[in-house]
């Protein structure tokens, strides 16, 4: 399934100069430092770099979760720096899905639930092809049978998994994933970033994976690396922009 | 909102330190309202058993019978007013008098919906608390004290207390008993303490009882405005109005306390929702169906233990669970525990979507 509103023609994710800057005057600190960068609309974009680099501000205003302090954010080619905290919920609830580190399901809510809850937000009535859609989700993760199980119940891989299909349950344009296989062994690492490239690519939805494991570079379509909040030409020689 | 909910299901044990304060507070404010209400109650019989009439005192007397003393003259001239039905005398006097059952006693002329008409054969009317305390039962004899006047019970009537137990007697009999027992008591012939009209049909008590103030030297008053004006109603109702409404406050800061802390507790939850896409509008939504839904459990859980609680209590004791005041309480608690959750609304708007990612 193509999410909603995708037009292949316009990119994902366009920043333009974009500065993100902490604190004032002599306690300046610059997180983002001019950043541009282009992400095709079915794109899958790792971003590295060490700690500290701006792999997260960057990430968060990708998602429209942080207003930049100049520049411009474009997800699916709307402007997003303009808009007010209501219009940015809504925005995120319709266009970006999130993977978090810590996985961060609602834990008295069954994984079918973790999924729906996202149709909620918008004030929507869970109907039968909302419910249809999340079993169809669970079932393509694999989690077919586990759709009335509590996180609790689920184990670390089986989680992440629900993460992933909450993050695709509204169809969004671009997919935020971060540090996807941090809390997970090698097999599980692979599985779940397996996983993902499945669901990212067989959707046609652009995504940007923040990582520190060198295991999962090669899922890449390609990788930007982030220093000091500026962005620099990757290992294989792509530009960043 | 649907979140919130499902949380308050699965995961009682969470809510089970706000709900058990809530149901004592729940306990604390039907107990106090009962008490008030018993204490009203059993001091207004009398009046409330002439609701439906019109009561006259005199100009000056602040509606209280015993400070009052109107001409006989007048029921005359009530009893020409449009509107008007029937005029009678109202007179009491209490007696506490050395180790006799304190009593109130009423010489009535007119029958209302509760008192049946004065027996001519010196009969008396009593208050079922009288009754049912002393073992009293119609065709019983009780001697009067000070000169031990008998009369003769010939009818037993709920709720017509006054502090003390009432027995009603004719007006004729009322001056023979109090004539000889305590004359200085007595009305001087040509005045009684009250008069009590009757409204004809229909006729609307608000519009009569304006045309019956137009004539000098009375103060015309319903049961209830006579009821409000009685010093020891007044006083119990402030004080008890002043604990319950205490009480509201304290169940308001018990739910704003709780859900405060709770909502620090949810901060990295509730970011992630943010950043989901949830609003705030719809988190503190949340909250509030979560401390309605506390207190509804509460008040079930209260009002049963109250019941049981007064069930428990002497019988002598003033307690009425009212249904009224009952309803009055669950939607005071309904209300303290939807402003408690609202005092979330500042932190909930606080909370940083953006802390859900690093």
């Amino acid at each position: 399934m193509k999410p909603k509103h995708m037009d292949t023609n316009i990119p994902a994710l366009q920043l333009d100069k974009v500065r993100k800057v902490y604190g004032t005057d002599d306690q300046e600190v610059v997180a983002l430092d001019d950043v541009s960068l282009t992400v095709g609309s079915d794109e899958m974009m790792l971003l590295v770099g060490p700690s500290g680099s701006g792999k997260t501000t960057l990430l968060t205003v990708a998602g429209a979760l942080l207003r930049p302090t100049s520049g411009s954010v474009r997800v699916g080619g709307v402007e997003i720096t303009d808009l007010g905290d209501r219009q940015l919920a809504e925005f995120r609830r319709d266009q970006v899905g999130f993977v978090f580190q810590s996985v961060n399901l609602v834990p008295f809510l069954t994984a079918r639930e973790n999924l729906l809850v996202v149709r909620q937000f918008g004030g929507s009535r869970i109907d039968a092809a909302a419910k249809q859609r999340a079993d169809q989700l669970l079932d393509e993760l694999g989690l077919g049978g586990r759709g009335a199980s509590l996180p609790s119940q689920l184990s670390g891989g089986q989680k992440q998994r629900v993460a992933i299909g909450r993050a695709l349950m509204n169809d969004p344009s671009l997919v935020l994933v971060d540090e996807p296989t941090s809390a997970l062994d090698s097999e599980l690492g692979k599985q779940v970033m397996d996983l993902l490239r499945r669901e990212i690519k067989g959707r046609g939805v652009a995504a940007i994976i923040v990582t520190h494991d060198d295991r999962v570079l090669e899922y890449a379509d390609r990788i930007v690396r982030i220093v000091d909040g500026a962005l620099e030409t990757a290992a294989d020689g792509s530009s960043t922009d | 909102m649907g979140i919130a909910l499902k949380e308050l299901i699965r995961r009682p044990s969470r809510f089970v330190s706000v709900g058990g304060a809530l149901t004592m507070l729940v306990v604390l404010l039907v107990v106090l309202g009962g008490f008030l209400d018993g204490l009203a109650l059993n001091s207004t019989g009398p009046y409330r058993a002439h609701e439906g009439r019109l009561l006259v005192f005199s100009d000056g007397s602040e509606l209280l019978i015993q400070r009052s003393k109107v001409d006989t003259a007048r029921g005359d001239q009530l009893a020409s007013v449009e509107g008007v039905a029937a005029v009678g005398a109202l007179n009491q006097i209490a007696s506490t008098a050395g180790d006799t059952v304190d009593i109130v006693l009423f010489g009535y002329d007119l029958s209302t919906e509760v008192i049946p008409p004065p027996s001519a054969e010196g009969g008396a009317v009593i208050d079922r608390a009288l009754a049912d305390r002393y073992d009293v039962t119609e065709g019983d004899t009780l001697l009067l004290r000070a000169t031990s006047e008998p009369v003769t019970v010939s009818a037993i009537v709920d709720d017509l207390s006054q502090g003390s137990p009432t027995v009603w007697i004719s007006t004729q009999r009322w001056r023979e008993i109090v004539g000889v027992g305590n004359p200085a008591a007595l009305p001087p012939v040509g005045t009684d303490q009250a008069l009590v009209v009757e409204p004809a049909g229909d006729t609307d008590l608000a519009t009569l009882a304006t045309r019956l103030t137009a004539i000098d030297g009375i103060d015309v008053a319903t049961s209830d405005e006579v009821i409000d004006a009685l010093p020891v109603v007044q006083q119990q109702s402030s004080t008890f109005q002043g604990i319950i409404g205490v009480t509201f406050v304290v169940t308001l800061m018990v739910v704003a306390l709780f859900f405060t802390l709770i909502t620090l507790e949810r901060v990295d939850l509730y970011a992630v929702l943010k950043a989901l896409g949830a609003r705030t509008g719809y988190l503190v939504a949340g909250i509030s169906a979560q401390a309605i839904g506390v207190s509804l459990v509460a008040l079930v859980l209260g009002l049963g233990l109250s019941m049981a609680f007064v069930g428990l209590l002497p019988a002598e004791l003033p307690v009425r669970l009212v249904p009224g005041r009952l309803l009055q309480t669950g939607v005071g608690v309904l209300l303290s525990a939807l402003i408690g959750s609202l005092f979330t609304l500042r932190r909930v708007l606080n909370i940083d979507p953006a802390e859900a990612i690093g």
